[in-house]
C-alpha cells in the first residue's frame, strides 16, 4: 500500500503468486501418499479428531440397526465356516493359520468423492503395515495405503484407482474388480472372457490371486454385463458391502506375504 | 482495514467449518459433490489486492482438503484458479469505480441478476477445475460431465439460496 507500483507489475506478481501455489497444489495432488502419512500423524488426527471422532459417531449411532444386521450376518458365515472346520480334520493346528485378521474401527469414511479414503484406529503399534487388505462384515472395504504409530489411512474400494482381484463364483472366471465411480453400491469386474457365461444374480467373490486378501470372501452379485471392444465382458457388480454405514472392519494380516513377495521379486531379478 | 481483515478472518473460519460439516456429513452419492468455500472468494472485499485473494482463496482450499478425508489438492487447486480469474470477471461485470473500494460484491450491492452472472461464471470455472483436478486428466471427461453438471446445479442454487438467505440485507 505504502508504494506505488505499476499495475503490470502487480499483475505480474499475482501471476507468479498464481503459479506457485497451483503448483503446491499439483504437488499435493501427485505426492498423495506424502500428505495421507501426514494426516494421520499425532498433531492432525488430534486437530481432526474431535469432528471426525463426534461426526462418525452420530452416523454410527443413526446406523445402528444395518451395521448390528451385518455384524450378525457376518456371525452367521463365521459360525457356519467354524462347525465346517469343527467337522472335518484339515485345521488341527491353530498355529498354521494362514491368514490373521486385526479388529478396527472406521474414524473418517466418505463416498461422495472419485477418490475415497477411510481412516481406521489402528496402526504400526498394533501390526498394521502398508499394503495389507481390510475386509468388512459383507466384503471387502480397500487396502491399507499409509501407517503412523496409531492410526492407517486405507484407500477405499470406492477409488477409482484401486482395482481387486475377483472370480466368479460359478466358473471361476477372474479379472480386476474395480469402482467406476458412478454409484456407492455398485463395481466393475472386467476383462472376463467372451465366452464365459453369467447369469444375473451369480456371486462374485476374492479370488486370492493377489497376497493381500484371502480367496473366497463374497463380494457381490453380478448384474447386468456387457462386451467391450467386442473381445471381453464388462461385469456391473452389486456390492454387498453398503460403505455409508461400515463401521467394523478387519485387517488382513497374511502370513505368507513377505516370503511370496520376495519369491516374485528374486524370480524377476533372477532371469533376466 | 484492520477491522476487515478480522472480518474476513471470521468469515473464513464460519466457511471452512460450515465445508467441513457438509463434506462430513450429506451424503447424496459420488455423483454429486457439493462445495460452499466458493461464496467466501466470490464475496471477498472489491478492494482487496489481488495477491491476498489468491492466499484467503488457498488458504480455504487447503484448509478443506487437509481436514477432509478426500484427495488432497483438488479443492486448493480449483479455488485458487478461481481466485485469479475473479477480477477480470469482476472487469467483465461491473464498471471501474462502480462500487467502493471497501465494499462486498455481494446480491445487493450488484442486483441478482450480475451476481448470479458473476457466480455462475466464476463457479463453472471452480467445477471444471475440480473435475479435472480430481482426475488430472481429460480422459474420464465424458464419465464425470453428469457429475459436473448436477453438482454445478446444486452448489449454484445452494450458493445462490446462501447469499439471499444470509447476506442479502444483514451484510453491509
Amino acid at each position: 500500500m505504502t508504494t506505488k507500483r505499476s499495475p503490470r507489475f502487480r499483475w505480474l506478481v499475482s501471476l507468479l503468486l498464481f503459479i506457485v501455489l497451483e503448483t503446491i497444489s499439483l504437488i499435493m495432488i501427485s505426492e498423495s501418499s506424502f500428505v495421507q502419512q501426514l494426516k494421520i500423524n499425532g498433531a492432525y488426527m488430534s486437530v481432526r479428531g474431535a469432528l471426525a471422532q463426534a461426526g462418525s459417531d452420530i452416523k454410527y449411532y443413526f446406523n445402528l440397526r444395518e451395521v448390528n444386521a451385518d455384524l450378525s450376518a457376518e456371525n452367521g458365515t463365521l459360525l457356519a465356516e467354524l462347525e465346517r472346520y469343527r467337522a472335518s480334520d484339515i485345521c488341527k493346528d491353530s498355529a498354521e493359520v494362514k491368514y490373521n485378521y486385526i479388529p478396527a474401527s472406521i474414524v473418517a469414511n466418505s463416498t461422495n468423492n472419485k477418490q475415497n479414503f477411510i481412516i481406521i484406529d489402528k496402526g504400526r503399534r498394533d501390526g498394521v503395515k502398508e499394503d495389507m487388505g481390510v475386509v468388512s462384515p459383507l466384503g471387502v472395504a480397500g487396502v491399507v495405503s499409509r501407517v503412523s504409530e496409531k492410526y492407517s489411512y486405507v484407500i477405499s474400494l470406492l477409488n477409482v484407482n484401486q482395482s481387486i482381484s475377483a472370480r466368479i463364483g460359478k466358473s471361476g472366471a477372474f479379472g480386476p474388480l474395480f469402482w467406476d465411480g458412478k454409484s456407492a453400491s455398485k463395481a466393475i469386474l472386467a476383462d472376463i472372457p467372451q465366452h464365459i457365461n453369467i447369469s444375473i444374480g451369480d456371486t462374485i467373490y476374492t479370488s486370492g490371486y493377489s497376497t493381500i486378501f484371502p480367496p473366497e470372501i463374497p463380494i457381490g452379485t453380478a448384474g447386468k454385463s456387457k462386451i467391450v471392444r467386442g473381445t471381453h465382458k464388462e461385469i456391473e457388480v452389486n456390492l454387498f458391502q453398503n460403505f455409508r454405514t461400515l463401521k467394523y472392519v478387519r485387517v488382513v494380516k497374511n502370513r505368507d506375504k513377505e516370503e511370496l513377495d520376495n519369491l516374485i521379486i528374486n524370480d524377476e531379478t533372477g532371469s533376466k | 482495514m484492520m477491522k476487515q481483515g478480522v472480518n474476513n478472518t471470521i468469515i473464513f473460519f464460519s466457511f471452512l467449518i460450515a465445508q467441513l460439516l457438509v463434506s462430513n456429513f450429506i451424503d447424496f452419492g459420488p455423483m454429486v459433490f457439493i462445495v460452499l468455500y466458493p461464496l467466501f472468494i466470490l464475496t471477498l472485499p472489491v478492494g482487496i489486492s489481488s495477491l491476498s485473494i489468491l492466499l484467503w482463496a488457498f488458504a480455504i482450499g487447503a484448509g478443506t482438503d487437509l481436514l477432509y478425508n478426500g484427495m488432497a489438492g483438488i479443492n486448493s487447486a480449483s479455488a485458487v484458479l478461481m481466485a485469479f480469474l475473479r477480477q477480470p470477471v469482476q472487469a467483465l461485470l461491473i464498471r471501474k469505480g462502480e462500487l467502493d473500494s471497501q465494499i462486498r460484491p455481494g446480491m445487493f450491492e450488484m442486483g441478482f441478476g450480475r451476481f448470479f452472472a458473476y457466480s455462475a461464471l466464476l463457479l463453472a470455472i471452480h467445477h471444471l477445475a475440480y473435475v479435472f483436478a480430481e482426475s488430472l486428466s481429460f480422459v474420464y471427461f465424458s464419465g464425470n460431465i453428469s457429475r459436473l453438471l448436477i453438482s454445478y446445479a446444486v452448489n449454484l442454487t445452494l450458493l445462490m439460496l446462501i447469499e439471499f438467505g444470509i447476506f442479502y440485507k444483514n451484510w453491509r
